[in-house]
């Protein structure tokens, strides 16, 4: 039986009332029982209760409503404040017959339960005085709890923070030196040395693209870790996909000719703005398009589709299609899956670092859209997204005037 | 005579900048575009030598030591003789807003995040500078090396 209770069996029980005969009652209706060791503090006014409970913090405080400095109302918000506001107070109120408003405003006021006088039965006291003390017990429990998680959380917070702010320096201090080396290759390859030798222009030329190359996948190590900690925000702004397609096409248009692709684009006419981040998207279509012209050979075609789709053309669907190798099944599978890298062996030429197509994904997912690879063996591959057309230009204009209401 | 018109036409670029390897650089690539360039590289002494020679144009470096480059910016408009110093900020920092700090709040003329085209560099300073006639490098070049 002793086992059911939450806290401790030996409770100390503090009764306040002005009357003794009714605090002697009280205490008869309490002791001998069965499974708590109960001990008594006696007082007959709310000051001496108040000073008690300051110095004992009794288990529970069994208080009439009729006291002669206050009344028990006042007693016990009185008591909460020494609880701390929101804290649970272990309280059972005494009132008078046919007095349900007291007790009403004595559970608002925090006690856990409320007898009434003159019907009080040993059974019904312990039982009130039991609960009041067991809720009070799994409240505090509730509260410690819900303060460990809290900080926690905090804790949670504050790593995430120092994660973030730590791949922010890291993608500086790579950054830097990598910054003052290709600026040297570019001051040789621009002649300001002297003129160059074909060899020398070819090889330096190659050293300038590496450095290109590592500035990208800092860029990349950066975004994934602003994703990772909920740091990416999307810029939107009404903007044409035909456009944005366009513009990254014009600077990659060297590497595609030098690489004997042919390349194609077909946007369809008359489409409506939308809204995204120019930047986002951008980086986006760049991100497929280099994988394409990665795993396409001399020779080879690559195409670029802007078009609408879905039931009612509520979508904008840009593909990028390629003649290349092609993407095994069980590779396409996870493609977009963070760190996730297919060597050449598995069909998919170059590594790197596995998070090109995971930060496409989450940059589109930011967006609302989708994006998804069908791909065949030895024909090859199609990299899509979807952004949808918002039908609320007006709706996203129309949230400057709610803000300054 | 001539000397001194030839003189009087070479603006000047202060670079602030803590890798000392990158300013280098770009002081190759400035005088070779035909200006006078200064370095500093820490924050204090960007400030100092902005003082010192009133620079047409300062290339600023954000992560610094000594107060960092906004520091940098806020010192040099606070100054009436150093004000109108258009300046250019640098960064290998890829935060969101960065660049609309450095134009909106710190009336930057441009913002370049590293690594950068020189070419995107130098039209920037150009445009700046209001420099119609480029120098030739080759002829300053020769001219300094009298």
């Amino acid at each position: 039986m002793k086992g059911t209770h939450l806290g401790q069996t030996r409770v100390h029980i503090l009764i306040v009332d002005a009357d003794p005969a009714d605090r002697e009652a009280c205490q008869r209706a309490i002791a001998g029982w069965p499974d708590r060791e109960a001990v008594f503090s006696e007082v007959a006014s709310a000051e001496e209760a108040l000073q008690l409970y300051r110095a004992q913090r009794p288990d529970c405080v069994v208080l009439d409503y009729q006291l002669p400095d206050r009344d028990g109302l006042e007693l016990l918000r009185a008591l909460q404040g020494e609880e701390g506001a929101s804290a649970p107070l272990p309280a059972v109120m005494l009132t008078g017959h046919g007095d349900e408003s007291v007790a009403a405003e004595a559970l608002k006021l925090g006690a856990q339960d409320y007898c009434v006088k003159g019907r009080i039965t040993p059974e019904g006291l312990r039982r009130a005085i039991d609960r009041a003390i067991e809720r009070v017990i799994l409240l505090r429990k509730i509260e410690a709890q819900r303060r460990e998680l809290e900080s926690a959380n905090e804790d949670l917070r504050r790593m995430n923070g120092e994660i973030r702010a730590w791949y922010c320096a890291l993608a500086h201090e790579l950054k830097t030196p990598l910054s003052s080396a290709r600026e040297f290759l570019a001051i040789q390859l621009d002649g300001l040395n002297g003129p160059l030798n074909e060899q020398q222009f070819q090889q330096l030329t190659l050293a300038k693209e590496s450095c290109n190359q590592l500035a990208g996948l800092i860029d990349d190590l950066f975004d994934a870790a602003r994703l990772d900690t909920g740091k990416m925000t999307v810029h939107p702004i009404p903007a044409s996909m035909g456009d944005i397609v366009g513009r990254v096409l014009n600077s990659m248009a060297i590497a595609v000719e030098d690489k004997g692709i042919h390349l194609k684009c077909e946007v369809e006419p008359g489409l409506p703005h939308i809204l995204v981040d120019e930047h986002l998207i951008a980086q986006v279509i760049r991100n497929l398009l280099n994988n394409a012209l990665k795993s396409t050979g001399k020779g080879g075609e690559v195409v670029v589709t802007v078009r609408a789709s879905g039931k009612s053309q509520e979508f904008i669907l840009v593909s990028v299609s390629d003649t290349g190798c092609g993407i095994e099944k069980h590779h396409l599978k996870r493609i977009f899956d963070r760190l996730y890298r297919i060597d050449s062996n598995g069909s998919l030429h170059g590594i790197g670092l596995g998070l090109g197509l995971a930060i496409c994904r989450e940059s589109v997912k930011l967006h609302n859209g989708e994006m998804w690879a069908e791909s065949e063996p030895g024909k090859g591959s199609t990299f899509s997204f979807t952004i949808p057309i918002s039908r609320g230009t007006e709706q996203f204009a129309g949230d400057a005037p709610a803000e300054s209401a | 005579m001539l000397q001194r018109n030839r003189r009087e036409r070479v603006r000047t670029i202060l670079i602030v900048e803590d890798d000392e390897k990158l300013a280098i650089a770009l002081a190759v690539r400035l005088k070779a575009s035909g200006y006078r360039v200064f370095a500093a590289y820490d924050a204090l002494t960007g400030v100092c030598q902005a003082v010192k020679h009133e620079p047409d144009l300062i290339l600023l470096d954000i992560a610094m030591p000594l107060g960092g480059g906004w520091s940098v910016a806020e010192r040099i408009k606070s100054m009436a003789d150093t004000a109108a110093i258009p300046i250019i900020f640098i960064t290998a920092l890829k935060e969101p807003g960065l660049r609309e700090k450095a134009l909106e709040k710190y009336g930057a003329v441009g913002f370049l995040e590293k690594p950068f085209e020189a070419s995107d560099l130098l039209s920037m300073i150009h445009e700046a500078l209001d420099d119609s006639t480029e120098v030739s490098s080759q002829v300053f070049m020769e001219s300094t090396d009298r």
